[in-house]
């Protein structure tokens, strides 16, 4: 059983609904298992970096103002897949297939909570809108 | 088949190949500069595109996901509009499939043969 207090104690952090803002959980697919310390930066359609950071023991990213309600707009969420590999001691190609990969969508609703399940393994991903 | 690049697209929220989905695929080269391997092109009829490349190096592929939903009638989402996939090749020899299974709502695509 892993800790899961600290995280879930916080608002944003949970798997709960929250209103607003955005979260995201961050799946090893060739581990089956939480990609803790991937590292997942949001910014917004201006290229402003809006929230950063590591992916925690369940996998949900924890990032100051990542729960902030979104204004409209366009938002890039930049996923860190090779430095998450590499850190692991994963061999990868020289050129490997993914580096850091991206998921740009608009926001039209600051009370919408946008929820982004990331699964990835070094071949490729899924990302789609939950709430 | 040697080299080349092919990517079959399937609008999952249909559950059928997407006919017309237009993809831009690009090499991109290290100063800033990039070929286009496709420029804007259509999926066909089975959801196919392909284009010869014999090139290590980092590509890039677009898909104009919004459009392709406009184009069908389909309420405005207002989520995904291009959808970027940045991804590298390092054996150029080897052949290079990318299934895209895509929604207004997100998608997956990974490599295959």
């Amino acid at each position: 059983m892993r800790k899961i207090s600290v995280e879930a104690g916080r608002p944003g952090h949970g798997l709960e609904a929250v209103a607003g803002g955005i979260s995201i959980h961050c799946v090893d697919l060739t581990e089956g298992a939480a990609a803790t310390g991937l590292f997942v930066q949001l910014s917004d359609g201006d290229g402003q970096i809006r929230a950063a950071g590591h992916a925690g023991a369940k996998g949900l990213v924890e990032a100051e103002g990542l729960s902030d309600p979104l204004t409209d707009g366009i938002y890039q969420a930049d996923f860190h897949v090779k430095a998450y590999y590499q850190a692991r001691g994963i061999t990868l190609p020289s050129t490997p297939f993914l580096d850091v990969v991206l998921y740009r969508f608009q926001s039209h609703d600051s009370a919408f909570h946008i929820h982004l399940p990331f699964k990835f393994s070094p071949w490729g991903y899924s990302l789609f809108r939950g709430n | 088949m040697t080299g080349g690049i092919s990517i079959h697209a399937v609008d999952i929220a249909s559950g059928y190949p997407a006919v017309g989905l237009v993809v831009g695929l690009y090499q991109l080269h290290s100063d800033g500069g990039r070929t286009a391997l496709l420029r804007f092109a259509e999926t066909d009829r089975d959801g196919m595109i392909s284009a010869p490349n014999l090139a290590s190096g980092q590509f890039e592929a677009l898909f104009r996901v919004g459009e392709y939903y406009a184009k069908k009638g389909a309420p405005d989402a207002g989520f995904l509009e291009v959808v970027q996939f940045p991804f590298g090749i390092d054996d150029a020899a080897r052949h290079h499939h990318l299934p895209l299974k895509f929604t207004p709502y997100g998608f997956s695509l990974f490599l295959t043969h």
